[in-house]
């Protein structure tokens, strides 16, 4: 089990907190944040303690997908897990295509959000 | 009005009369004779050698406007009006000299006092050795005749043009036929003329229909006959007009569509004339028949993505609690780990968890039914699209009093699209416009598309000059059941983004600096990447 943390970047309030709280009962280490603004004010050069983010595509202000390309402007390298109310294989391609680890559709079970948690940690402690 | 005896020349000397008189009772003419030709209701006259009267009969004097009295023993120079004088003397002199007559010799005055054509014939007088010693003169004022004759050819002139100008535009009117038929008291029908159309509206010649009225009747559509027929006896018995659009059956077995209007009257025999007009509106009602399909096209698929669009955004506004529901339950049931005290409630996370899992996979599937591949991609210009959207606006634009203008940049590069979801789009946007400018004079209501080549992309820009979006709407504008408008269902514009999103493109609203607010969205040209 790593310990870096989980950043988990939702505008649901109640999808923040039950993700949170399951990753945490896993035994993770997890930030939430309600907006991708509000996960970059705090992120600073030293991004080593962060182990991936999961990322909801769809968020008022600045989406998932926007975030994504912001991120890949600068030196921070994260592995990249998308969630998304609304599937979609158009979706799911974009996103593989841009380097996402895998895009969870919701409702997804816990079996694979583990799973896809376990891959972007084992991705960045390799990477 | 009798001339006295003693102005009239012997019978003797009047060449005619004397042979008449040989064979009648010579006295009673002699004294019936003059009388006659002094009332005689045409002119009547003798001069001799030196063209000086020795008799002539009241209308011959009246032709000359002076008394019969006043012509005897002067010459036809003095009593004659000037203007025809030496015409007439050379008559007169011919037939002295030739001793041959002159006859029917027109001759027309223009003296105000003697203003006549007259006809005459000249005749010689002879004496018993057969000399020629005078010439007698009957002449009959057809001044009156050539008046009728001068209305009449006017008349006739008149006719003659409004004739050629009924059959130059009955025969020259395109897929027309102008026709006059009658209908007899007793009933019966037929055609009296039909314009040179009649092949181009009916397939038939105009011998067929003139001489064969069934064939028109046959012609008519069985479905629509009784109705048609109907209503034309109908027009004939009440002499309303008839106007019908009904369908023919041409010779080749072609269906046609026709639009016949006609007007009844009644004539003194009773029967009843039916003068018309029969257009071929084929193309007409097909490309009516095309506008129709194309809406209720539009219309279907309108409706169609609204469902589409409905369905996403309900899946995603349920999605979200599942998701909050399922991770709750497997955090509960993971903290509540291997306690068999606990067994049941264990078994309610694992239901909650199932249903949740359950509800996602309802939502997905309607989502993938509702949302089953509706592109059809092609090849397209913009410009045509906005073609058709323009074809398509056409009645709303009249309702709402809006004037629409299209600034088209030519040889836009191609785009792939689904032409019916573009038109949908360019619609919505329009609409849009249109509708933001409800609250604008007439006059002021003006809606713009523009289409431009901008860096690499195609782009359409719809402009109005309504209200304009606050600035804390701009953002927020193409989001799902986000309206401004009272009676807003908020889909129209997010129907749009998620059809230009789906096709690899951009829409944003601007507000103009000017009033008003401007819509854009762009699309990739062929070959860019998306």
């Amino acid at each position: 089990m790593s310990d870096r943390t989980i950043c988990v970047i939702d505008d649901d309030a109640a999808v923040l907190k039950g993700l949170s709280r399951l990753l945490r009962a896993w035994g993770f280490c997890v930030q939430a944040f309600p907006s991708a603004q509000q996960f970059l004010q705090q992120l600073t050069d030293d991004d080593s303690h962060i182990g991936c983010l999961l990322i909801d595509v769809y968020m008022p202000g600045m989406s998932g997908v926007e975030l994504r390309a912001l991120l890949d402007r600068t030196q921070h390298r994260f592995p990249i897990i998308f969630l998304t109310g609304v599937g979609g294989d158009t979706l799911r391609r974009r996103a593989m295509a841009d380097g996402a680890v895998c895009v969870l559709e919701k409702p997804f079970d816990d079996v694979e959000l583990r799973h896809a948690v376990e891959e972007a940690l084992l991705l960045r402690s390799s990477g | 009005m009798h001339p006295r005896r003693e102005d009239l020349p012997p019978v003797r000397t009047i060449g005619s009369a004397s042979s008449l008189a040989a064979d009648a009772d010579t006295a009673s003419l002699a004294i019936a004779l003059p009388s006659a030709y002094a009332s005689a209701p045409i002119g009547l006259g003798c001069v001799d050698r030196d063209l000086r009267y020795v008799y002539i009969n009241d209308r011959l004097a009246e032709y000359h406007g002076r008394p019969a009295a006043e012509h005897i023993g002067r010459t036809l120079r003095e009593m004659t009006a000037p203007d025809v004088v030496d015409q007439l003397e050379q008559v007169y002199r011919h037939v002295l000299v030739t001793g041959e007559p002159v006859l029917d010799f027109e001759l027309s005055s223009t003296d105000p006092a003697a203003k006549h054509t007259c006809i005459g014939s000249y005749t010689p007088v002879r004496d018993d050795r057969g000399a020629v010693v005078g010439v007698n003169a009957v002449v009959q004022d057809i001044t009156h005749r050539r008046m009728y004759l001068a209305a009449l050819e006017e008349v006739n002139k008149s006719l003659r043009e409004r004739d050629e100008f009924l059959h130059g535009v009955g025969d020259k009117l395109p897929q027309a036929m102008l026709y006059r038929a009658t209908n007899p008291p007793g009933g019966g029908f037929r055609f009296v003329y039909v314009s040179k159309g009649v092949e181009e509206v009916t397939g038939l010649t105009a011998e067929c229909l003139l001489t064969d009225p069934t064939a028109f009747v046959e012609m008519i559509v069985e479905e629509d006959r009784p109705a048609i027929l109907d209503a034309m006896a109908e027009s004939v018995r009440t002499l309303a007009n008839f106007d019908r659009v009904f369908r023919v059956r041409w010779p080749d077995g072609s269906v046609r569509w026709c639009h016949l209007r006609s007007a009844h009257r009644r004539l003194n025999d009773g029967s009843v004339l039916c003068e018309g007009i029969m257009l071929d509106t084929t193309a007409l009602k097909k490309a009516q028949e095309d506008l129709t399909k194309s809406r209720l096209e539009l219309a279907r698929i309108s409706r169609l993505t609204m469902l589409g669009e409905i369905t996403a955004s309900l899946a995603h506004e349920l999605n979200q609690p599942l998701t909050a529901i399922l991770s709750n339950a497997r955090a509960a049931r993971f903290l509540l780990g291997n306690d068999p005290v606990d067994g049941e409630l264990a078994e309610i996370l694992q239901e909650i968890a199932e249903a949740s899992l359950r509800a996602g996979d309802v939502i997905r599937r309607v989502r993938t039914w509702v949302a089953r591949d509706q592109l059809l991609p092609q090849q397209l210009d913009l410009n045509d699209v906005v073609t058709d959207v323009e074809r398509l606006l056409h009645s709303e634009l009249i309702i709402r009093q809006v004037c629409l203008s299209l600034s088209l940049q030519p040889g836009l590069p191609p785009v792939s699209a689904d032409r019916i979801q573009l038109q949908q789009v360019i619609l919505n946007l329009s609409l849009n416009g249109i509708e933001a400018m409800h609250d604008k004079p007439v006059i002021e209501r003006h809606l713009s598309i523009a289409t431009s080549f901008v860096e690499g992309c195609v782009q359409v820009a719809v402009r109005d000059v309504g209200t304009g979006i606050g600035q804390e709407n701009l953002d927020r504008l193409f989001d799902p059941f986000f309206s401004t408008k009272p009676s807003g269902l908020g889909i129209g514009l997010s129907i749009c983004s998620s059809i230009v999103s789906a096709h690899g493109g951009r829409i944003w609203a601007e507000n103009n600096a000017g009033p008003g607010a401007t819509l854009f969205f762009t699309l990739p040209v062929i070959g860019a990447r998306a």
